[in-house]
């Protein structure tokens, strides 16, 4: 049932108002960020209304119940039944009230609302109010706290005095005491010591270095707690704990850091002859490659600054080839062109141990992934890698069979021209050149006879006539013996198609023979400079001018 | 005017005296007895002084004074022992105040007596007197009345209490859940450091104190607050600030977390270690920082945290337990943690060591080996903190009373403030709280330090003086 409360008081409807806008601002904080206006007018108007109080008095003294805010005697909100009892708020981590001084800077009530508008529920959050408010160290904000609602077992003090006060000192013990002869002092009572500039000095600068290189220190601490560990059980904890610090360290953007404890780790996997010291410290080698290490890695690949190289190169260096499956991920998740190239560079390294497990990427539903496997493929040169690439000409994305055709060249594979023939008719545009140029690449007689079939296939020149440079571009890569007479065919024999396109045909032809660059040609191609179509003309002068500047060259 | 204020305080010291020495010697003997009625009669004639001015006679306790009808009864030296002998009856009484009526007779003052001795040892004293003295109608008597003053003394001793053993009671709860594998409870942790070093700010005596009670089962837990205090302590004293304050008050509270390992039945073995137990307890360290990271997962906080419970066995010249392969120069924490740990160690029975030593001779033994093991710097400002003559330690004073150091004072080492807990005969009284820097009005010390004593040797109980 909401309630509220009747307010009779100027002053109490004032509070009232201060207390409004503060549970406002605890949400608008929290919705916007410090740069929208609404966060700086939240702030502003906040201070407005805790300010006008100081109109009836230097203090705001707010008491807290459990449902309700008191000024004075005077109740001035009441939660019960709200959607967000404000008052429960403060009221359950121990604050039982809040005192606001006239003195009140802006910026002081910002640090206050900034913390009032933490979400403490969140698990990994180690303060409550009370501590988040403890430590800003208000100088105008006070309250009162009653640290009772901490207690887990009220009788523990009861009980402990009980036990403290259980033998109590005896009469006649002070007699003892006076009576005993002085005690043949075995010791020399401590004098004062005074304290000179320089020790507080010193001890400054400790203060000031506390805490630097505190990862480092840790690691060697867990190094010689795994040499000490006693058994299996307890050197598997350690490892345990090398696994965390390595990960803290990559949380933190340590690479570095977390490369230092791989490192060392490899140096006690080489030493050991305990198989299982070996085993269970492999198990952190592999970690390196983990999902959760991968994508902080990750993070800082898409980052410019992130990674050195060497940092990664020596990261890359202790993955086993376990860490393909996360790598092949992370290359999924990459989102800049920098991250993805540095990840590449790194699967190509790791993934040469495996082909198998590289190929596996072929699978993705992402094509980019599929054609980034496919050019790691190509990279690790690996004499299995081709079988793999091969599958991905039937792949539904044409920049993946582009891709892939390039890869079957890469390989000089001869073994699958015929598959590369058939490319030469692919829907797309571009996985057609990059076949006919694979084809052009691999210098064999079968594509040689497929391009030429290609190029003089009738429906060509209707479908596409730019198509035909590429594949004459192709044909340039054959022995001049082989395509000349083809290409003489054409220049002087009488057109198999129609006019316009004749021309055309020749001066692509042309542009073949000045590709080809043999001395041989200079005659013909002479002769055709003085053709009456421009075209060919052009043509004929460029290509005489390439072969003369390759004869000098 | 300055004659009568004489004599009237004279009557009132009589009074006092003749009411202390009438209970005791009819509890020694009987109300009947001819000192007794000899005292009864000296008495009337004294109210009977005041009965001239005023027409009721109201002798109040309030705190560690007497108050006549509201003025308050200076004590001098030779009177001492009635007076506190007065205290302590109305203390165990639980009485206020006892009112005479103008028309008070030496019977009545014998039936009061009598109705008194029969209350003194029931269980509700007061109750009892207050009934069996309902038909005197001269006499009445009543409770303490609660004096702003002391009430907020109370209070604020109530606060210490409750702050130190509430991180007590967190730090076994934070042993048995992580013993049992449950998550403990870090904002909790927070909280029990923040009010510590609050009241270390304003209150730095009372809850240093506490520190040097030791007769409690399961000490470990103690001894965690304890070093947690008094690192904390040593913090404020070289200059951190409020946020350093809590980081290394936390790090000191689980400096020791690693013992949770260590079976109950070593801990808090009443003899030595046997080799193999040694050998156990030498893991903390080693247990403690796992412990920790366990608990807290990696974060700044806990990475220090392990780095202190790893460390604070670990000395100067790098001896002490564990062995390190890859030494490193021991962080000030550790430095602090490790002070405030040997100290409170070697004070209690229960830590290293199973002879407890007395706190002047612990600090001696620090400094013995302060070059070796412990930070020399560190250590002056140690001393300069917990003085020469710590809290809790014994001292028997030139006036033949005993007492135990309350708090040091800085200007003046060699004369703290302490609690008198015995007369010069050794008779127990309630401590009072004297400076021994006070002085006469010729300018010498009223009282000074004879020598220190074992509170152990002689089994005084140092929380029915400090708790
Ligand atoms: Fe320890
Ligand atoms: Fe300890």
């Amino acid at each position: 049932m909401e309630k509220t409360p009747e307010i009779s008081t100027p002053e109490g409807k004032c509070a009232a108002e201060a207390i409004a806008s503060l549970q406002r601002a605890r949400k608008n904080l929290r919705i916007y960020p410090k740069n929208n206006p609404i966060y700086m007018r939240t702030v502003e108007e906040t201070y407005n209304k805790t300010m006008d109080f100081f109109e009836f008095g230097d203090t705001l003294e707010l008491r807290i119940q459990r449902n309700e805010f008191m000024l004075g005697d005077e109740e001035v909100y009441n939660g019960t039944g709200q959607e967000e009892n404000f008052a429960l708020f403060f009221f359950r981590d121990g604050i039982r009230s809040i005192t606001f001084t006239s003195e009140l800077k802006v910026d002081e009530l910002l640090k206050f609302l900034s913390a009032i508008a933490v979400d403490l529920d969140r698990e990994e959050v180690e303060e409550d109010l009370v501590t988040l408010l403890w430590e800003k160290d208000f100088a105008n904000i006070k309250y009162k706290v009653d640290d009772s609602v901490l207690v887990e077992d009220e009788n523990f003090q009861q009980q402990a005095e009980d036990k403290a006060r259980e033998n109590p000192t005896e009469e006649g013990v002070m007699q003892q005491a006076q009576e005993a002869p002085p005690e043949d002092d075995d010791f020399t009572p401590i004098t004062p010591m005074p304290v000179t500039d320089e020790d507080l000095e010193i001890l400054a600068r400790d203060i000031e270095d506390y805490g630097k290189g505190y990862i480092d220190k840790l690691t060697d601490i867990v190094f010689d707690m795994l040499y000490a560990s006693g058994n299996i059980d307890e050197f598997k904890d350690v490892v345990r704990i090398i696994q965390s610090s390595v990960e803290h360290s990559a949380s933190n953007d340590d690479l570095p850091g977390a490369m230092k404890i791989f490192q060392r780790v490899k140096e006690v996997v080489q030493k050991t002859k305990s198989e299982n010291v070996s085993k269970a410290l492999n198990e952190v080698l592999r970690s390196a490659g983990s999902g959760s290490l991968m994508r902080i890695i990750g993070s800082c690949l898409d980052d410019k600054d992130g990674i050195k190289d060497e940092d990664f190169k020596e990261y890359v260096g202790i993955l086993s080839t376990s860490a393909i499956p996360q790598m092949i991920e992370l290359l999924g998740e990459l989102q800049t062109i920098q991250g993805r190239k540095k990840a590449i560079m790194a699967l190509t390294f790791v993934g040469k141990r495996d082909i198998g497990a590289v190929s596996k990427g072929l699978q993705d539903k992402r094509w980019y992934v599929v054609r980034n496997i496919i050019l790691v493929l190509r990279e690790t040169k690996h004499k299995n890698a081709l079988q793999h690439i091969v599958k991905g000409l039937a792949h539904e994305e044409p920049r993946v069979r582009r891709e892939a055709i390039k890869g079957i060249s890469d390989f000089g594979g001869i073994k699958y021209i015929d598959r590369l023939v058939d490319m030469l008719y692919d829907e797309d545009k571009g996985v057609s050149i990059a076949a006919a140029s694979a084809l052009g690449k691999l210098r064999h007689r079968v594509g040689m006879e497929a391009l030429i079939a290609r190029i003089t296939d009738k429906n060509l020149l209707e479908e596409d006539a730019s198509l035909l440079r590429k594949y004459f571009e192709a044909l340039s890569f054959f022995k001049y013996d082989d395509v000349i007479g083809f290409l003489e065919d054409i220049l002087k024999k009488n057109p198999f198609f129609g006019r316009a396109t004749y021309n055309e045909m020749k001066a692509v032809a042309v542009y073949c023979l000045g590709l080809l660059g043999d001395q041989r040609s200079m005659g013909l191609l002479e002769e055709l400079r003085g053709s009456k179509v421009k075209q060919i003309a052009d043509a004929a002068n460029t290509a005489i001018k390439r072969i003369q500047r390759a004869k000098k060259g | 005017m300055q004659k009568k204020g004489d004599s009237s305080e004279r009557v009132a010291k009589g009074i006092v005296n003749q009411l202390a020495a009438i209970i005791r010697t009819s509890q020694i003997h009987n109300p009947q007895n001819v000192a007794v009625l000899k005292s009864v009669d000296r008495l009337m004639e004294l109210l009977t002084v005041v009965f001239g001015e005023e027409s009721a006679v109201n002798l109040e306790l309030v705190g560690e004074y007497f108050y006549l009808n509201e003025s308050r009864i200076k004590v001098s030296m030779d009177q001492l022992i009635n007076f506190d002998y007065l205290v302590h009856e109305y203390k165990k009484l639980g009485l206020g105040s006892i009112t005479f009526g103008n028309d008070v007779t030496a019977e009545d003052i014998q039936a009061f007596l009598k109705a008194y001795l029969s209350a003194a040892f029931t269980d509700v004293p007061f109750d009892e007197l207050a009934m069996a003295a309902g038909g005197i109608s001269s006499i009445s008597v009543a409770i303490p009345r609660v004096e702003k003053d002391t009430k907020e003394e109370t209070d604020i001793r109530k606060t210490v209490k409750a702050t130190y053993f509430n991180a007590v009671s967190y730090t076994k709860g934070v042993f048995e859940k992580i013993k049992s594998g449950e998550k403990a409870n870090i904002k909790r942790a927070k909280r029990a450091v923040q009010s510590m070093v609050d009241v270390l700010l304003t209150e730095e005596e009372l809850l240093m104190g506490m520190t040097a009670i030791k007769d409690y089962d399961d000490y470990t837990y103690h001894h965690c607050v304890n070093v947690s205090i008094l690192s904390i302590a040593m913090g404020q004293k070289i200059g951190l600030s409020k946020s350093q304050l809590q980081e290394l008050g936390m790090v000191a509270l689980f400096h020791d977390l690693g013992k949770m390992e260590v079976p109950q039945e070593v801990l808090n073995k009443p003899t030595s270690f046997t080799d193999d137990e040694w050998k156990i307890v030498k893991k903390h360290p080693m247990w403690g920082v796992r412990a920790i990271l366990n608990m807290k997962g990696f974060d700044e906080l806990s990475i220090k945290a392990g780095i202190v419970a790893f460390e604070h066995h670990i000395y100067r010249d790098n001896t002490g337990y564990p062995d390190r392969r890859f030494p490193h120069d021991l962080d000030i924490f550790t430095r602090i943690v490790s002070l405030a740990d040997q100290y409170d160690g070697m004070t209690s029975s229960r830590v290293y060591s199973r002879t407890p030593m007395s706190p002047e001779k612990a600090l001696s033994l620090m400094m013995e080996r302060v070059e070796s093991q412990l930070d020399p710097r560190l250590f002056k400002f140690f001393v300069n903190m917990v003085g020469i003559f710590p809290v809790g330690t014994a001292l028997m004073l030139k006036s033949r009373e005993i007492a135990l150091v309350y708090g040091a004072n800085m200007s003046i080492p060699d004369r703290p403030r302490v609690l008198v807990i015995s007369d010069t005969d050794g008779r127990k009284v309630q401590g009072h709280l004297v400076d021994l820097a006070e002085k006469d009005q010729d300018g010498t010390f009223k009282n000074s330090i004879a020598r220190t004593l074992d509170p152990n040797k002689f089994k005084i109980n140092l929380a029915e003086y400090l708790l």
